[in-house]
């Protein structure tokens, strides 16, 4: 079931949403929780029932595992749960690659059934192994079954996120068996957040994924300006689609009196990398933060503060080195393809020149600049995030920069031949109408990306106001009008 | 020792850390305070932190604090 299909909005989300808030009233904490959790499974299954049984042998093996390390601390049953799940992340998602590339290696072409990947293992495996590690670290003291089933389960962050740190549930949960919390007082913010989400999915993201989709799907054919007007087109996409799902899961949250963290700050003002890698995917850049990149990085750093080494050697090791480990790791974890490796090292190389610029106290550019340079990065990377293959997204990179491409649609001979320009009818920019619908889209969403909020601590500030009320009925309006077609979410396929 | 001193002492760490003299810390100071406050200063911090007041620290222990409070609460559990 997708946040965007009817059956959801109409049927499930009503329905669940009403018994749960009768139920936490008139019956108890506990018995709501219940109620979600089997509205959770209910809201999984529907994809593909037999996995099911995958999800709930998660639950219940890491359950098992937390319950021992809380009683008993021990670093080898810790490594033996974080293997496990690593595993049957493993098994599913990246058996295939790693044996077709072993195959490559040995000058073998092994070719593999494809493995049908269980939606969100990405997602419920990772908040399952820190909340392994936190058990070992005695951030948790202790946990019952049917929070940790709600932690892991619940629908709205179930499927892609946030990926949520049990530490900042706990109290919630609790609140929440306890018959207390938020109750329905974020009710009413939480549909105008989801609307929010909504809108940014169905209206925005959609709305240019053709426009992108067309530029991607002929990367041998394009010239300088489709390029260029493509990979800017799929930049919005991808942030108007992953933002606006988190928008619609931290709505839904509220919605059962739950706050889950944001996942982004308006990421395309940032002007500079490691500016917006604090902005981009903010949960899943915390968890990297912490369970890869700062033991790694503490690691070295102290080793090379005990032996003296050199700035240089310093950063090459205790700075580099964390980078380029935690970026791999998260290239793969986006998927099981040297596209996502390529991503990794993209924005692994950006963060290294940033991090160097800073530490070499080289002058800071001023802020367009550093802006361009960043958005120049983010869209390379993407680049690799959506091509089919590498020779894609050389090609496209290379008819962005290659003057040999620049070449003018045949609509705008007159101008090509006044600037000494080549033209032809072009495969992508056919038509004038056409362009210029891609090109308003592309400016309106770019004015959205650079003004619309994503902070729950400006949404917390919302007031119910006449003008509130008739942009979210203005945007659920636009939203349900374009509500046809069901599209999937880009953050899914992980 | 005083929460009051560990303050002062980090103060001091954050200025060096962040080359910034006229940085002053208080309880509520939050890293989105700090522009500076990167992946990579947080591991500075750290140990110059550890070099300040003779302890050994987890990253993750100072990665889940919310606020400088919260740091200073956590090295006065560590030191005391």
């Amino acid at each position: 079931m997708l946040f965007n299909d009817p059956v959801f909005l109409f049927l499930f989300l009503p329905i669940v949403a009403f018994l749960f808030h009768w139920t936490r009233r008139k019956v108890g904490g506990s018995a709501s929780m219940v109620l979600i959790v089997a509205a959770s499974l209910l809201f999984y299954g529907w994809w593909n029932p037999p996995y099911l049984l995958l999800l709930l042998g998660s639950v219940i093996f890491n359950y098992t595992v937390t319950h021992q390390l809380l009683k008993n601390p021990s670093k080898l049953l810790l490594i033996t749960g974080m293997l496990t799940n690593i595993a049957v992340l493993g098994y599913f998602k990246y058996r295939n690659f790693f044996m077709e590339n072993i195959g490559l290696l040995m000058g073998e072409n092994w070719q593999f059934e494809e493995i049908f990947i269980p939606l969100a293992i990405s997602f419920f495996t990772f908040q399952q192994v820190a909340l392994l590690i936190d058990a070992h670290d005695g951030q948790i003291k202790r946990i019952k079954f049917l929070d940790f089933a709600t932690f892991v389960i619940l629908f709205p962050q179930l499927i892609a996120g946030p990926i949520v740190l049990y530490r900042e549930m706990d109290k919630q949960l609790q609140s929440l068996r306890g018959g207390r919390g938020f109750g329905l007082s974020l009710f009413g913010l939480g549909v105008v957040t989801f609307i929010l989400g909504l809108f940014k999915k169905v209206a925005l993201a959609d709305s240019i994924a053709p426009f992108a989709d067309s530029v991607f799907s002929v990367a041998n054919q394009l010239t300088m300006l489709e390029a260029w007007g493509g990979v800017v087109a799929y930049t919005l996409q991808i942030y108007f689609d992953f933002s606006g799902y988190s928008d619609m899961a931290v709505g839904l949250g509220m919605m059962f009196g739950i706050l889950l963290p944001i996942n982004f700050n308006l990421p395309y003002r940032a002007t500079s990398m490691i500016d917006y890698w604090k902005r981009w995917h903010i949960t899943m850049t915390r968890f990297f933060m912490m369970y890869i990149y700062s033991p790694i990085s503490l690691l070295i750093m102290r080793k090379s503060i005990l032996n003296n080494w050199s700035k240089q050697k310093q950063f090459l090791l205790a700075i580099i080195t964390p980078i380029v480990i935690t970026f791999l790791v998260s290239g793969l974890w986006h998927g099981a393809a040297w596209t996502f490796v390529i991503f990794g090292a993209v924005n692994a190389f950006g963060l290294i020149v940033n991090h160097a610029w800073k530490e070499w106290k080289l002058p800071k550019p001023n802020m367009f600049f550093g802006w361009f340079l960043t958005m120049l990065t983010v869209m390379t990377s993407l680049i690799y995030f959506r091509a089919d293959n590498i020779v894609d997204a050389n090609l496209i990179i290379l008819r962005m920069i290659d003057p040999e491409y620049l070449v003018f649609p045949n609509w705008l001979s007159y101008y090509a031949d006044y600037l000494g320009i080549s033209w032809r009818t072009l495969l992508v920019f056919s038509s004038g109408s056409y362009t210029v619908r891609m090109a308003g889209w592309i400016i309106a969403l770019v004015i959205f990306a650079l003004i619309l909020k994503n902070k729950p601590s400006d949404l917390r500030k919302i007031r119910p106001t006449v003008g509130l009320a008739i942009s979210s009925s203005a945007m659920l309006w636009m939203a349900l009008g374009w509500l046809d077609e069901p599209s999937t979410f880009i953050y899914f396929q992980f | 020792m005083e929460n009051k001193e560990i303050l002062k002492i980090l103060n001091d760490v954050f200025q060096e850390v962040f080359d910034d003299e006229t940085l002053i810390l208080t309880r509520e100071t939050t890293a989105n305070d700090i522009e500076e406050w990167d992946s990579l200063n947080q591991i500075k911090l750290i140990i110059e932190s550890e070099r300040a007041l003779n302890i050994r620290l987890k990253s993750r222990d100072i990665n889940i604090l919310e606020n400088i409070g919260e740091m200073v609460d956590h090295l006065s559990k560590v030191i005391n």
